[in-house]
């Protein structure tokens, strides 16, 4: 195994362990898109009928898995080994320097992953339908995972830039706005103005869209392909970002 | 050879020299302290030979290995525990020593055996499995300690290995770099603010203030520089008393404090001396209500070199 792979798995075990010793550090990353997904479809489940949505659950539910993806605190383990002085102490190991980012990345990857699968499955309990079957179901976690990943390197920029948990916890608040000027409320065709311009060049959209085909009946191949070139375009940028705040970091 | 070698280290930040041109060299095998107040520019030196950060200019040699080209081969030959103990205190003990063990490249059939030992010599087989945030301020040091160690360096950083921990622990701390260096031959690397660790342990000492070197040698060396015994005295007649001082060329460095009526000064072989100064002051009526005379110890060289005295407030209070 090269030197990278080792001290990735080594990373990203280090992290799984510590998030298994602090669940309660995950739950508010659950609990806040459920209570988000039962309160939009009591309030506006009969709007969105009226507009052509059959299934409130149906239509909330990836809104509340991106949500939960994207709420994940990356980066504050990080930031609080750099505050503590433990990334340091790392940084003078012959650890391979990527495998420490990528291995952290990797590790809220998981995190987010089975907070997407939480989400789901309280979904599917309260009534949302699955109209690709497990199929859609598996390829939506895998959608909405691929952008928690790579909006988790935000937060891992914001860490390795200013070495701050403020500013890192802040990265969710990023992301709060974006996922608003989508069609997370409403479906896109009942858009008009401004507020359809700024949803046309929100990245966020293109990802709702697509987590939201795989969930109705009949495969939208453009819809998923926008929202796989949104994730790697995204991804390219931010985790470039991630990548020189790391080397910014390191001497 | 050279473990270590210091060429016009300069280390600025803005208008502010942290360290100044700095010069010195560390034999292999030998404890070598690292003394001076805070803010000194003490750990700026360790994070900087143990490649953390870069000097504005000059240059470090680490076995022969440059600070500025040859760092990922350093840090394969120095062990560091930085100030504080930064540790995950999410793992336990032996899971922290198994990551580092992995991390350092050791082999997979030796980890278990060298973690067990490593554990067993710091006396930390009890806590092993117990969450590093559970350990006490001494526990983390010698974890740190132990950490550093795994990969068996050539050189041990250790920057202020005791600094805010309880008299046992700090004894614990002195016997296992002690050991170290008899046991297995480490050269060691060890800033300080406390007098009696960098008495106590090293073999030489630096003295550095204000980023500059102002002090080289052995303990005993340095302390000769002070040239004669610290004698406290307090008197009745403090100014009547110091006039007397100034006239007698064997009294050096003489300072006061007006309010407990005391007075501070190097006499040259103040045992021998002291009796006829006695016979002087009570010449002139001047009582005597407190003598003190002590050997010069590193705070008396530091005031010597520096004009201040280096002790710390814990140091004060006691």
């Amino acid at each position: 195994m090269s030197k990278f792979y080792n001290d990735l798995y080594f990373v990203i075990k280090r992290e799984i362990n510590a998030m298994k010793r602090v669940p309660a550090a995950t739950l508010p990353a659950v609990f806040i898109p459920i209570f988000f997904f039962f309160v939009y479809s009591a309030a506006l489940g009969k709007s969105t009928q009226f507009l052509g949505q059959s299934n409130a659950y149906t239509f909330y539910l990836p809104v509340s898995i991106l949500l939960s993806v994207s709420n994940g605190g990356a980066g504050l383990r990080m930031v609080s080994d750099i505050e503590s002085g433990y990334f340091e102490k790392l940084l003078l190991t012959p650890v391979n320097r990527l495998a420490l980012l990528i291995g952290s990345m990797f590790a809220e990857l998981f995190k987010t992953t089975i907070q997407a699968i939480l989400v789901c499955l309280i979904g599917w309990v309260a009534g949302a339908s699955f109209g690709l079957g497990i199929f859609g179901v598996i390829a939506m976690i895998t959608l909405a995972g691929s952008w928690g990943f790579v909006f988790s390197a935000i937060g891992y920029t914001i860490a390795l830039r200013t070495g701050n948990v403020q500013a890192t916890q802040s990265a969710f608040v990023i992301f709060f706005p974006f996922l608003f000027l989508t069609s997370s409320l409403v479906p896109i065709e009942a858009f008009d103005g401004w507020f359809k311009v700024a949803t046309n060049l929100n990245p966020v959209t293109y990802v709702l869209e697509g987590c939201r085909s795989l969930l109705t009946p009949g495969f939208e191949f453009l819809t998923i392909i926008k929202a796989t070139a949104t994730i790697i375009i995204v991804g390219l940028i931010t985790i470039s970002s991630s990548f020189i705040a790391l080397n910014k970091r390191i001497i | 050879m050279k473990a270590i070698e210091i060429i016009d280290l300069t280390k600025k930040y803005k208008e502010f020299y942290a360290l100044n041109k700095l010069n010195l060299s560390v034999e292999k095998g030998e404890i070598f302290g690292f003394l001076g107040p805070n803010g000194a520019g003490k750990s700026t030196l360790i994070r900087i030979i143990s490649t953390l950060s870069n000097p504005s200019s000059g240059d470090a040699k680490v076995l022969n290995l440059s600070i500025k080209k040859h760092k990922k081969e350093i840090r394969k030959l120095i062990g560091v525990a930085l100030q504080d103990s930064s540790l995950d205190p999410l793992q336990t003990g032996e899971e922290l020593l198994k990551f580092h063990s992995n991390l350092n490249n050791i082999k997979k059939s030796e980890i278990k055996n060298k973690v067990e030992n490593i554990l067993k010599i710091l006396d930390l087989t009890e806590a092993k499995n117990n969450l590093i945030k559970t350990y006490s301020g001494g526990m983390r040091r010698k974890l740190d300690i132990a950490a550093s160690l795994l990969h068996e360096p050539d050189i041990l950083f250790l920057d202020e290995p005791t600094t805010g921990l309880d008299p046992v622990s700090r004894q614990k701390i002195w016997s296992e770099i002690t050991r170290l260096k008899e046991e297995q031959g480490k050269t060691i690397f060890l800033t300080t603010q406390y007098l009696d660790e960098a008495d106590k342990l090293a073999d030489r000492l630096a003295i550095i203030n204000k980023g500059e070197l102002v002090g080289l040698g052995t303990p005993e060396e340095l302390k000769s520089i002070v040239s004669g015994d610290v004698v406290e005295i307090n008197v009745s007649n403090v100014n009547k008393t110091i006039e007397i001082f100034q006239s007698i060329p064997l009294i050096k460095k003489i300072s006061t404090n007006q309010n407990i009526k005391s007075i501070n000064c190097v006499i040259e072989k103040a045992s021998e001396n002291i009796p006829h100064i006695i016979n002087k002051l009570s010449k002139s009526n001047i009582e005597i209500t407190k003598l003190n005379i002590s050997p010069a110890n590193l705070d008396d060289v530091f005031l010597h070199l520096t004009g201040n005295s280096i002790k710390t407030k814990e140091e004060y209070n006691e």
